[in-house]
């Protein structure tokens, strides 16, 4: 407990000036009729409000959830053995806030903010509500600033902006949380600061992730909020919002921040949970009616702000687990109708080894093309057609019979696409090394190739350039754009690597 | 819940009995004597509920319950409309309620009064007459002493807990100066 000395003198003056208002506290009280499973039902509080935080003692808050004409419905917050029948509740007439601000990147906390890494409390004075309405529409600003992910199949195809909210979908194992933490790690050294909420997930997993981040630099810019399985429901169906409230004040800021909900299937899961205790019907898969609007107010809260009221932005990445990759279920489709597009992963080609596992037929991007820049306009636009008269084609030639000289062509194309846009984990990639990858690939260079050698050519190409002609990612990332002489050169620096490299192959 | 909701139903309906034949406080001296009287025989009411057991067997415990505390007809009647109904479980939430009811009907507002000294008759006067005039009402007062408090009174009326002792002060003051909101 610190006391700053000058700031008791003031509190003393407040204190005199308003000494006759301040002498009685008035506070509303209720009882506790029943508690049980993280939910509690009390009678009196006859004018508690919707999501207000309600105070047990023992420092054991709850949110009143369902206002009936008798008792109010709470779900309970934090270590709820020891409400007891017959005890006594407070309204504290407040929605629930937690700490936000610079303190506290580089933490891991918990829904209420309070810390998990034993690096001490928090240093941060601000607090922010949970729940805010979204801004409108006059705030807003359309999507326009890239948010790179530094991941090929995502910038070139499905590219992301600023302020947009992109679902990555797919199966266990597919490599979901992959993607979001090379996005993570691609954001060092720029003006993005990441959120990363895990709900619900195992608290190994969210070790694995912090240690990663850790590993890579990526933490001093990052907060991660983690309410894992084993934390009640109703700290696992706060989280994603406590997480955007974070996200808020850089936003309020002028500053840009990146969210990522791991993942909202299980928040759905919770938030079902604490429903069907506090009795309210269930509908489809048993989730309450209310289920679509638990998601929606939450997505919205991403948003692109207009330069005059400071141009923040926060960018949603929500993650959802898909079985046995239906996504007619009824949260992804809830989700994917919400969100401004979804990155597809499969198994089916995870298992093939191609990672990430994108399916590019599928993914798209609602508002991100906007924010792509010139040069990988410019270069990708021709990638989304070659691939799927690639898969299409290849669909047929399983067959084996023969193949004419143009369907022979743009199988070889596709295959070497493929393997362009295959990606190892923690190594997100600057964009002008996208753009001058899948020139490679798309402009034909790289055909006479065997399919195996693409990823080693691609490597040993992208050192060259670094090493041989700095000039020309350099023009890339300045330009944002490729004129017909960068490439040119880009061209011949691509037939010059290319002849030693074939006789580097021949040794 | 159900039973905070049933326990309603038949309180509002024996006040509206009661108070038709001017016999709420006959009522409510019968419910007294009752409630005693489960006091002593805890299972009473889950046996007088019990489907397996015979309605006429039930009724006929009532019977002899009703001779016993002599409790007059129309509280007698409702006991064994409850009995026939298989609501005696309920009971002591309609007692309750019912109390809640006729006090409310009648003005009467329960105020808990806690302080930190005991407090004189004077002064007990002076706060039931305050009382009385703040929220124009019949105030019957509970006086406890809590040396805790420090100073000041705590004064609980309605559900809503007035607080202007001296240690809910200090508690202000402590949570301003460390500035934790939250907690």
């Amino acid at each position: 407990m610190e006391i700053n000395p000058g700031e008791i003198g003031t509190i003393l003056r407040q204190q005199i000036l308003q000494y006759g208002e301040e002498r009685q506290s008035i506070k509303e009280k209720g009882e506790v009729l029943q508690v049980g499973d993280g939910v509690a039902l009390c009678s009196g509080l006859e004018n508690c409000m919707a999501g207000e935080l309600l105070s047990f003692g023992h420092n054991v808050f709850g949110i009143a959830l369902n206002l009936e004409p008798d008792y109010v419905g709470v779900v309970l917050l934090g270590n709820f053995e020891v409400i007891k029948e017959g005890g006594e509740v407070t309204r504290t007439g407040r929605i629930i806030e937690v700490p936000v601000g610079e303190g506290m990147l580089g933490r891991v906390v918990d829904s209420l903010g309070q810390p998990l890494d034993g690096k001490g409390p928090v240093s941060t004075q601000n607090r922010r509500r949970i729940e805010i309405i979204a801004p409108g529409i006059v705030k807003r600003h359309k999507v326009s600033q890239p948010l790179q992910t530094g991941l090929k199949a995502i910038d070139s195809m499905t590219p992301i902006g600023r302020g947009q909210r992109e679902l990555i979908i797919g199966d266990r194992q597919t490599g979901k949380t992959a993607i979001a933490i090379d996005t993570i790690i691609n954001q060092k050294g720029g003006d993005v600061v990441c959120i990363y909420v895990a709900v619900g997930q195992k608290r190994s997993s969210v070790l694995q992730v912090v240690q990663t981040l850790e590993e890579h630099g990526a933490m001093p810019y990052t907060i991660v909020v983690s309410a894992s399985a084993s934390e009640a429901a109703s700290m696992q169906y706060i989280a994603p919002y406590s997480g955007c409230a974070m996200a808020e004040y850089f936003l309020d800021k002028g500053q840009h921040a990146l969210i990522i909900y791991d993942d909202l299937s299980k928040h759905a899961v919770a938030y079902r949970e604490i429903s069907l205790l506090l009795r309210r019907p269930p509908g489809r898969e048993a989730y309450p009616g209310d289920v679509f609007y638990l998601h929606s107010r939450l997505l919205e809260r991403a948003c692109k702000l207009d330069e005059k009221y400071g141009g923040g932005s926060i960018t949603a990445l929500p993650i959802i687990e898909t079985k046995a990759g239906d996504v007619s279920a009824y949260i992804p489709t809830n989700v994917i109708s919400i969100t401004d597009g979804q990155i597809y992963l499969e198994a089916d080609l995870f298992n093939k080894n191609v990672r990430p596992a994108i399916n590019v037929g599928i993914s798209v991007s609602r508002v991100g093309g906007d924010a792509q820049i010139k040069a990988m306009k410019k270069v990708a636009g021709s990638l989304r057609l070659d691939l799927a008269q690639y898969r299409s084609l290849a669909a047929f030639a399983q067959f084996g019979s023969d193949l004419d000289a143009a369907t022979v062509r743009q199988l070889t194309r596709g295959e070497r696409l493929v393997e362009i846009l295959k990606q190892d984990q923690y190594e997100p990639m600057p964009v002008e090394n996208q753009v001058m990858a899948i020139f490679c690939g798309t402009g034909g260079f790289i055909d006479d190739l065997p399919a195996n050698s693409v990823g080693r050519f691609q490597k040993e190409f992208l050192e060259y350039m670094a090493n041989r002609h700095p000039e020309i990612p350099e023009a890339i990332r300045k330009s944002k754009d490729m004129d017909d002489t960068t490439k040119a050169n880009l061209g011949e620096a691509i037939k010059t690597f290319k002849s030693t490299y074939r006789a580097a192959e021949a040794d | 819940m159900k039973q905070l909701r049933l326990a309603k139903r038949y309180a509002r309906v024996l006040l509206d009995l009661a108070s038709e034949r001017g016999a709420v406080d006959e009522v409510k001296a019968d419910i007294k004597s009752l409630e005693g009287y489960i006091a002593n025989l805890r299972p009473f009411p889950a046996f007088l509920s019990d489907a397996k057991i015979s309605e006429d067997k039930r009724s006929e415990a009532m019977t002899e319950a009703t001779a016993l505390l002599r409790l007059r007809p129309l509280f007698a009647h409702f006991c064994q409309v409850l009995v026939v109904r298989r609501r005696f479980v309920v009971f002591p939430a309609i007692a309750a309620m019912f109390r809640k009811l006729a006090d409310l009907r009648d003005g009467y507002v329960r105020v808990k009064v806690v302080s930190a000294e005991t407090l004189s008759d004077a002064e007990k006067d002076a706060l039931r007459a305050g009382f009385a005039a703040k929220f124009n009402c019949k105030p019957v007062c509970e006086f406890t002493v809590k040396p805790e408090l420090i100073g000041g009174l705590q004064v609980e009326i309605n559900n809503v807990v007035y607080d202007n002792s001296i240690s809910a002060r200090l508690d202000t003051m402590r949570r301003k100066l460390t500035g934790n909101s939250q907690r």
